[in-house]
């Protein structure tokens, strides 16, 4: 038998995974960060690799959507290995509902101070600083469609069916976008000099409507990346989009217009709390403090990523008008986390219900 | 075979470390996953579980599109294997070696890798949509990604070489003498292939179809990726409700369902295997 | 017997095989960072940035390791069974092959979502110990299978005349027999490590924070960008696999364990 330089090659591969690895271990002490696994590459040079070099700390990362990170956290529960989440208000509620939080102290945050008082504490009892503010709006190929896209309606309009995108019941703007269409639906429905006030957490008209939507639907997208791909290979013509996705999407080089629709578009905060399962609690306040600071905030919105809760930032009327900010956070519609909680379950269910076929 | 007194002793000791191994990590998380179908958070033992997947429209749905596209797949597996692996069963050795190496190497890269691939080829600006287009067959571009013929094509490219590979190596046993006695009695082609070919090489077929639709109903990255978020196989509806719905007890029905499901068909592709016979 | 339409379903049948493996390759060279076809230009770029994105280079050690880890332990405790199973008649001898290939009849989501629920049971292992385990699990139906089937070619009274010129068995074994299963081992060692390799349903509910394999972060990475990174990434596995399958191939004949 000729095993020669098979043996050869077999011991070339153990080599190889004996000592590759070396170069890469350290031994530092780490810190474990959930996160959506967007724009890593820029959070990575602006956040992560001061403060690791700062605090000669290792960031080790664990990435996905809020659901699926949740669902890690819950089934770990006091095994888990994550030190700090980066949750949508939604599910900050949800995980705190869960015990999977502990308060955050204000004393070991220096840079509490200098952010707006409703982003210090969202959800109260100290479940999580909100560190970023985003909002849903509508994005849409203005070179393919003629008509002027102005309302949330208008994903169900027919000369734009097969090019929709909605984002999918599970994630954070999936109850946003059904509670706006629903709006939209009722305002038509007014009589002139009529005005809407209330925000109807139930959607039944939105529900009516929805498989006439699916209809026009190319896919759901779970993820803001996915609705930036979609786009960018030409699938997608108009969609709900977060603004945290503005400089993606417009880096795919297509001709895209952004509108705040004519009801309004949708605010929520991003938040970081401390899990209930870590005991690197000074280090998990110094991350919090870190990414709260003016620079790192200045830093992230010049980046057209994460919009500033820091009052100290002061940004360039363009970027400004890319992101959630300025007049924009007086207008937007915030909706109220127990509301749309409450009726979640109900609403996963029916969605697949209708998403299925 | 070899029989001595201290035999069993031997056995044991050969057999136990990995013995133990599988039956602690692989077949106890089986055995705990068919209770976590059953058991419900607040005690006793129920078939809810079970009820709720067969009457919820949206599962049964999921369910019966999952066979559907396997059974798809199967059949065209076999109809683009059959007349190939005939040629290549009839070739000289070392040719039919170096080609069959070209059936192996797709099985030997990871999934995620080659369905990438289909998303170059049937996207909007794909390769599949410029030829329509140049060929002026469609006037707009079709829609591909995201349908299940996208998933169709996807998982058959996945699963043909488990398809190819039994049918060769059955042919291969066929004499040649066998085919010639045929035709020299006047069979013609056909029917040399309907009554030699066909019955001499059907323990292959039946192997590759049990390989291939078992592949299929199971597999997540090709319907992941290709199928989109909306378009669910069980695979899929699995890991929804496991990481996103969070409905441990659902989610255990979804994987209790695949596993009878895959061991049904097993069964009874055996059974056909050992009636032909 | 052989008729031209036959040679044409053998192009057909190839072309379709192949066919992706060419297209991801045209692209992987393409300069535009999007999938339109054809690729416009050429770059080297994608393979650059292959090497830059650290969440491919720290998972393609973590797979290599992972791999090599789970397809020698697997090997360790399986060879012994094959052995048993190709040299002793014994009662439960169907019972232990139905056992050890049963992890090939069984989904891969689902072995990776019962082992989670399971490890979550038994508190934390560490991410790593879990996917080394299931990995070595799932690894066993090809140590087993193809190790028996490399000692049932061998004439068994080889060994006894081996023993009966004076070599105690264990001497008998190392001698005589674990020579002769050379070619199948490295077999089963060649296909342990490519399924390992590649396998994405069970790392896909193993992996933790900071430990992902290949496979799962390249399928993470396609849910955040469609460029033709992944397509140059998957060239370069194209090429390894290539490798270490003709080197087998060629040594072994491979083919015939498959």
């Amino acid at each position: 038998m000729r095993s020669k330089p098979f043996l050869m090659l077999i011991l070339a591969l153990l080599v190889l995974g004996v000592v590759g690895p070396v170069a890469v271990a350290q031994d530092t002490q780490t810190l474990t960060v959930s996160i959506w696994g967007f724009n890593l590459d820029v959070l990575e040079e602006n956040v992560f690799a001061p403060f690791e070099e700062m605090h000669n700390v290792e960031i080790v990362l664990d990435t996905g959507n809020n659901s699926d990170r949740l669902a890690r956290l819950q089934a770990e529960g006091e095994n888990s290995s994550i030190d700090v989440v980066h949750f949508a208000t939604q599910f900050t509620y949800m995980a705190g509902q869960a015990d999977l939080l502990q308060p955050y102290d204000p004393d070991m945050l220096e840079n509490l101070g200098e952010v707006y008082d409703w982003a210090q504490d969202p959800l109260g009892n100290q479940a999580g600083v909100g560190y970023t503010v985003n909002s849903l709006s509508l994005i849409y190929r203005s070179d393919l469609i003629e008509a002027e896209v102005t309302s949330w309606a208008d994903l169900l309009r027919d000369d734009v069916a097969g090019f929709v995108s909605i984002p999918e019941m599970s994630t954070t703007f999936g109850p946003a976008t059904l509670i706006m269409i629903d709006r939209a639906l009722a305002m038509q429905a007014l009589d002139e000099g009529e005005e809407l006030d209330e925000i109807n957490y139930d959607a039944e008209l939105a529900w009516e409507t929805l498989p006439r939507l699916a209809d026009n639907l190319v896919t759901t997208y779970i993820r803001s990346s996915a609705l930036t791909t979609l786009v960018q290979e030409e699938e997608v013509w108009v969609a709900p989009y977060a603004s945290f996705a503005v400089g993606n999407l417009i880096n795919t080089g297509h001709d895209l217009t952004t509108v705040i629709p004519a009801e309004g578009a949708v605010g929520q905060t991003n938040m970081i709390s401390i899990t209930a399962a870590t005991d690197k609690v000074e280090l998990a306040h110094a991350y919090i403090d870190w990414f709260i600071s003016h620079d790192i905030q200045e830093a992230e919105a010049l980046d057209l990523i994460d919009s500033p809760v820091n009052a100290t930032v002061e940004l360039p009327e363009d970027i400004c008008a890319l992101l959630t900010c300025g007049e924009m956070l007086n207008t937007m519609i915030v909706l109220d986390q127990a509301e749309v909680s409450d009726r979640l379950e109900d609403w996963l269910e029916r969605w697949n219900e209708v998403m299925v076929r | 075979m070899i029989r001595r007194p201290n035999q069993n002793r031997s056995i044991i000791l050969l057999v136990s470390p990995a013995f133990v191994f599988v039956l602690v990590f692989f077949v106890l998380p089986l055995i705990f996953l068919l209770s976590q179908s059953v058991l419900p958070e607040d005690g006793g033992i129920t078939l809810t579980g079970y009820v709720d997947f067969f009457q919820s429209r949206v599962s049964r749905i999921v369910y019966l599109r999952t066979l559907k596209l396997g059974l798809i797949v199967t059949v065209i597996c076999v109809l683009m294997s059959y007349p190939a692996a005939f040629v290549l069963a009839r070739m000289p050795a070392r040719r039919r070696s170096f080609l069959m190496s070209l059936v192996i190497l797709p099985l030997m890269t990871n999934a995620v890798a080659r369905t990438f691939a289909w998303l170059i080829i049937l996207g909007r600006r794909g390769m599949l949509n410029q030829t329509l287009l140049s060929l002026e067959l469609v006037e707009t571009p079709v829609r591909f990604i995201f349908t299940e013929t996208a998933i169709v094509l996807g998982l058959t490219q996945l699963f043909l070489p488990l398809m190819v590979l039994p049918l060769v190596s059955a042919m291969e046993n066929i004499p040649d003498d066998v085919l010639e006695a045929a035709r020299s009695l006047g069979a013609n082609r056909l029917t040399t292939f309907r009554r030699i070919v066909v019955p001499l090489s059907s323990d292959g077929l039946v192997l590759g179809a049990t390989l291939v639709f078992t592949g299929s109903v199971t597999a997540f990255v090709t319907p992941a990726i290709l199928g989109g978020a909306r378009l669910l196989l069980m695979s899929t509806l699995l890991r929804q409700e496991a990481v996103i719905i969070f409905d441990q007890q659902a989610a255990a029905v979804v994987a209790t369902v695949m596993i009878f499901t895959t061991l049904a068909v097993n069964l009874l592709l055996r059974v056909l295997r050992v009636r032909q016979v | 017997m052989i008729s031209r339409w036959m040679y044409i379903s053998l192009v057909i049948l190839y072309g379709f095989l192949l066919g992706p493996f060419v297209i991801i390759f045209m692209a992987s060279f393409g300069a535009n960072a999007n999938l339109a076809f054809p690729p416009q230009g050429f770059t080297l770029d994608w393979f650059a940035n292959v090497f830059e994105t650290s969440q491919f280079v720290d998972s393609f050690w973590i797979s290599l390791q992972l791999a090599l880890l789970s397809t020698i332990v697997s090997l360790v405790m399986g060879i012994p069974v094959a052995y048993a199973l190709t040299r002793f008649q014994f009662a439960a001898s169907g019972l232990v092959e139905t056992v050890f290939s049963a992890p090939i009849l069984v989904p891969g989501l689902v072995i990776g979502f019962a082992m989670l629920n399971f490890f979550v049971l038994l508190g934390d292992m560490g991410v790593m110990t879990g996917l080394f385990i299931g990995h070595t699990a799932i690894l066993f139906p090809y140590s087993v299978r193809v190790v028996s089937a490399s000692l049932r070619n061998l004439d068994p009274y080889v060994e006894d005349a081996a023993v009966s010129l004076g070599a105690n068995r264990l001497r008998g074994f190392l001698l005589v027999v674990l020579p002769n299963m050379q070619a199948g081992i490295a077999a089963a060692f060649v296909l342990g490590f490519i399924t390992s390799f590649n396998n994405v349903p069970v790392s896909l509910f193993l992996s933790g924070p900071g430990v992902t394999t290949l496979p799962v972060s390249m399928l993470s990475y396609l849910e955040y960008y469609f460029d033709p990174t992944i397509a140059a990434l998957s060239t370069l596995l194209v090429i390894f696999t290539v490798v270490l399958v003709q080197t087998a191939e060629r040594v072994l004949g491979l083919s015939q364990f498959v």
